[in-house]
């Protein structure tokens, strides 16, 4: 299922993908994103590999958060056992923690090769269509004073359904090529005013080259 | 006269018995009763401890995986874990079971594990360093230590586990990985 889910992303019609999207943009992708999935389905596992055959996916982060609990330099009520997707831990976000613990790491010690694409995933578990929270990316430069993200992908948790189960969600990030090596990348989960506790558990971020 | 059945129920008797001698020689023969209270590889660590990288955390060598943590002569004390008891385990616990895999360049090498149990914002009812360096027979490879420590009977369920590793006198970097704390029966 879920190689068939990259699949249809992969078989949507080409063209640069904006870097934030707007929500009524991500929504159209979505049915886009359903329609390639039937279409996929129906295609032969080996079409995959002859039309793309340079996409070649290496996993630069994964988190299950099963031992990030004590060894945390402060704290935070935003790393639960409430529910986990896989293990007993995930990474909870409501009006009181609006923002989760965040994963900080340079692009360079990431990946060898400056990679122009990556997909972030993560299962998350939200209670309606109102709980309007997003697992954000943003790469900012060190040498930028205002610290302006110069990539900023934002995961709409509220586009998937079925609620109130654990349901698998992704995103493409194309990075414009002032994203160098030096990079700064941060991933986090953000609440934005969404009125239920939200929860999201393994946390992948793959380089797509 | 045996039945087949029994034969093979024998064969197979032996053989446990056997590996669980086995076992024995490189673990404890009781670890089979204690139960697993905390473990870390330090695979899921990276990038999770704020804007800048710990220095104690490293790729250089690794049990399991591809980090293990490490003190050297910038590097006094490595990151730690720090918990409430009454989080590690819910029934009360009387001795912990540290274990861990370490990495020891030289027998001149001192570096200790220390684990302490306090009251939050007081002085520790207990401190205990176990000086992994001299727990160790074999240097430049990766060995397995425990060591049993006492938990106060002071202790509750606010007093605070913590235990990191301190460099001592180690004069080169001396490398932990695999972590584990477990309650001892």
């Amino acid at each position: 299922m879920l190689n068939l889910l990259s699949l249809s992303w992969l078989s949507r019609p080409a063209g640069p993908t904006p870097l934030a999207t707007t929500k009524r943009g991500t929504r159209t992708r979505s049915r886009q994103l359903l329609v390639g999935l039937a279409i996929s389905t129906g295609l032969p596992g080996c079409h995959y590999q002859a039309a793309y055959p340079e996409v070649r996916e290496h996993r630069v982060l994964f988190n299950d958060f099963e031992q990030l609990d004590g060894w945390l330099p402060e704290p935070s009520s935003t790393l639960t056992t409430e529910r986990a997707h896989s293990g007993r831990y995930s990474v909870m976000v409501d009006a009181a923690h609006p923002f989760s613990i965040t994963y900080h790491a340079k692009l360079g010690e990431l990946v060898s090769l400056r990679p122009r694409r990556m997909r972030l995933s993560a299962w998350i578990w939200v209670e309606s269509s109102s709980d309007d929270a997003k697992l954000v990316f943003s790469a900012t430069l060190p040498n930028d004073s205002q610290g302006k993200s110069k990539a900023y992908a934002q995961v709409f948790l509220v586009d998937n359904w079925p609620y109130r189960r654990w349901t698998h969600v992704s995103r493409d990030i194309d990075l414009p090529p002032e994203v160098s090596s030096q990079a700064d990348l941060s991933i986090f989960l953000w609440n934005d005013g969404a009125p239920d506790r939200v929860f999201a558990d393994d946390w992948e971020l793959t380089d797509l080259h | 006269m045996l039945t087949s059945s029994s034969q093979r129920f024998l064969r197979g008797f032996v053989g446990l018995t056997i590996s669980a001698f086995l076992a024995g020689c490189s673990a404890h023969p009781d670890s089979t009763y204690d139960t697993d209270l905390m473990h870390n590889d330090f695979d899921s660590l990276a990038g999770w401890l704020g804007m800048t990288p710990p220095p104690s955390l490293t790729r250089e060598k690794a049990h399991s995986g591809t980090y293990s943590i490490k003190v050297d002569s910038n590097t006094e004390y490595s990151i730690g874990y720090t918990k409430p008891l009454g989080q590690m385990s819910a029934a009360r616990v009387t001795k912990l079971r540290l274990e861990a895999w370490v990495w020891v360049p030289s027998p001149a090498s001192s570096a200790l594990l220390v684990s302490t149990l306090a009251e939050p914002g007081a002085k520790p009812l207990s401190w205990n360093g176990f000086d992994v360096a001299k727990a160790v027979t074999k240097y430049s490879e990766w060995v397995h230590v425990s060591k049993v420590i006492d938990v106060p009977a002071a202790a509750t369920i606010n007093t605070l586990f913590n235990i990191y590793l301190w460099r001592a006198t180690a004069p080169q970097p001396i490398y932990l990985d695999d972590l584990k704390i477990s309650a001892v029966k």
